[in-house]
């Protein structure tokens, strides 16, 4: 790979300093800048949809909500080891694969070797096989085997990447991989993995930076995203598995887009508001959603099997986001995509809530901050079951597992894993390296 | 994404850092929006990362601008525009052509990248920009050549230093009235 050195000279601080003063603006105040209307090649737009709740009145609870279950509050202890009932976990560390055991004791044992291949850019689990997408190849780990296969070498190595199971068992591979004649510096290359012929090419290559949104409704295709130099998306690609081409490119406009699970809608996000577009409908249809606060923005989303979206609602712009003055939080969220309705799950506070996990099985969403304010959701009655005090920082979790009972909470930053058990109230430290990757819950068909 | 960086999940280190160290300019931050001041004072305490070239998300620990993040600091405006937002009629004018550019315009194109004009150059011009093209990673004063900036167009702040500057000779797309 030729990683050409620099020929330019490089802006010294100063001198950047000396351009973004270099026009003394005096008086001007930039307006706040409305979404672009967002357009596919055959568009019949819907009329922009606001919010039920202007931010200035009181804002439209959700109907099930008002009623807060009894609240779970443990607090981090984190001494004592689990019950046997606690699940077990899966995880890499360096070039073996674990598992986190609580049969006998709270200890680690092997399960597989793996190959020395760089940085793990990606980790999944599909049944008895785990899949692991480094910096220099794609590993499959058999797990009643105990064994690891290298299943493709890359070379030049990928810089970084994701995996998607597919419906039908196989796996796609998507790698960003440095190329200095390339717009931006990197192409793309989209790998098939079949597991049953244990095989695996590539079925697409394109120049450009191009990231995975997911499959297309009738599971035949997949749709990418091309991603340029600076954060804004113009449109989607829709690629077809059976002629391995690009097929169809759909004009849209935002910050970001997320496709739903079923594949029949994308959601953009902007600046203050939403876009819904309808890939199942033709002429396709775009139906604009403004957020109850249009100053606000949101980081991530669920996406619920009732036809729901929950979001959390920042306060500010995305692009203005100061960690060390995280923004406030203006509440959990619910829309209703096919009509746009928003209602309000729960109301703000003056620290900043993440998502940060989503069991879509059995609807329980975790949401925490960075004051170590963890709670637990059942979107199925749409209320706070738990409320869990965790260290303070900024937190990643995982589960719940398919119980619902367990939620596994890591600070990476401290070293600091905890596992919870949510109907008893009571938690666990877990001692976990700080590079370790977490991949799954032991037990098949958990999440 | 990448999963085993560190305290930073999912951001990818700029080419150009080797390690801890003293580094000239700007990192490449996709989505990065961050003042020269405040990107300083990020490095300082050696609490976030220095960039991310990972298009797949934004992270809050990796500070920067990307090439839309540095325009919209240079513009001097009070919030991040992406690449089509900087074509914006109220932010900025189309120019005729590339002859009536001048220090302080951009070479913008919404579906790829922006550059900040600087000067003329031999078949090209002489930009800043905050790339990741040929593993720059940083803001840099580079030669662009005519070819690699086919597809972008000339455009103008519409409120460069205070006046309606669109307003005169070269202008083919005026701004709009506030």
């Amino acid at each position: 790979m030729d990683l050409r050195k620099p020929t330019g000279s490089l802006v010294p601080l100063a001198c950047l300093a000396m351009l973004l003063n270099a026009c003394q603006l005096t008086g001007h105040t930039e307006s706040s800048v409305s979404t672009a209307p967002a357009t596919f090649s055959s568009l019949a737009p819907l009329p922009p949809t606001r919010s039920p709740m202007p931010a200035s009145s009181t804002p439209e609870l959700c109907p099930a909500l008002l009623a807060i279950a009894t609240l779970v509050t443990p607090s981090f202890v984190g001494t004592s080891f689990p019950p046997l009932a606690a699940p077990s976990f899966l995880y890499v560390n360096q070039n073996e694969l674990l598992e986190y055991n609580y049969s006998s004791k709270a200890e680690s044992t092997h399960v597989a070797d793996l190959a020395e291949l760089g940085a793990i850019l990606d980790v999944i689990r599909l049944g008895d096989q785990v899949f692991v997408l480094r910096e220099q190849g794609f590993e499959q780990v058999m797990l009643k085997e105990g064994s690891s296969e290298l299943v493709v070498y890359f070379d030049p190595p990928a810089r970084f990447g994701t995996l998607m199971p597919l419906d039908d068992g196989n796996v796609i591979y998507q790698l960003a991989v440095d190329a200095s004649q390339a717009p931006g510096g990197t192409r793309t290359v989209v790998g098939l993995f079949q597991p049953s012929s244990n095989s695996a090419r590539i079925i697409l290559s394109p120049e450009q930076n191009v990231t995975l949104l997911g499959q297309t409704a009738d599971r035949k295709g997949l749709y990418l995203l091309p991603r340029a130099q600076d954060r804004s998306i113009t449109s989607v690609l829709e690629m077809s598995l059976v002629s391995e081409e690009i097929t169809d490119q759909l004009s849209l406009a935002g910050d970001d887009a997320r496709l739903s699970p079923d594949g029949r809608l994308i959601l953009t996000l902007s600046r203050g508001s939403f876009a819904a577009y309808d890939l199942a409908s033709m002429p396709r249809r775009v139906r604009s959603i403004a957020l109850p606060e249009m100053s606000g923005h949101i980081r991530e989303l669920v996406w619920s099997t009732k036809g729901y979206v929950y979001f959390s609602l920042l306060a500010g712009d995305f692009y203005d986001y100061d960690p060390d003055n995280p923004p406030a939080s203006l509440g959990l969220w619910r829309l209703e995509y096919s009509t746009g309705g928003l209602c309000q799950i729960s109301g703000g506070s003056k620290q900043e809530r993440q998502l940060l996990s989503f069991s879509p099985s059995s609807e329980i969403l975790v949401t925490g901050d960075l004051q170590g304010n963890v709670q637990i959701w059942d979107l199925r009655a749409e209320h706070m079951t738990a409320e869990v005090e965790a260290p303070k920082g900024e937190l990643e979790a995982h589960g719940p597992d398919l119980s619902g009972q367990w939620v596994l909470l890591r600070d990476r930053t401290r070293s600091i894993t905890i596992l919870v058990d949510l109907l008893a109230g009571t938690d666990y430290s877990v001692s976990l390296p700080v590079r370790a990757t977490f991949v799954d819950w032991s037990t098949e068909g958990q999440e | 994404m990448r999963l085993t960086d560190g305290a930073c999940a999912g951001r990818d280190k700029p080419r150009y850092i080797g390690g801890a160290g003293v580094y000239s300019s700007v990192a490449y931050d996709w989505g990065g929006f961050d003042t020269v001041g405040g990107y300083n004072g990020y490095m300082d305490p050696n609490t976030y990362q220095a960039g991310d070239i990972n298009t797949a998300a934004s992270e809050s620990c990796s500070r920067g601008v990307d090439c839309a993040g540095f325009v919209s600091r240079v513009w001097g405006l009070s919030s991040y525009h992406n690449c089509p937002m900087l074509n914006y009629p109220h932010v900025s004018c189309g120019l005729y052509s590339t002859t009536y550019l001048r220090q302080g315009d951009v070479m913008n194109n919404p579906n790829k990248h922006v550059v900040w004009f600087d000067t003329t150059a031999a078949n090209g011009i002489y930009d800043y920009e905050s790339t990741t093209d040929s593993s720059y990673d940083r803001v840099v004063r580079i030669f662009s050549s005519w070819s690699r900036l086919a597809g972008y167009t000339p455009r103008r702040y519409c409120n460069v230093c205070g006046t309606d500057t669109c307003g005169i000779s070269g202008v083919s797309t005026p701004c709009a009235t506030k």
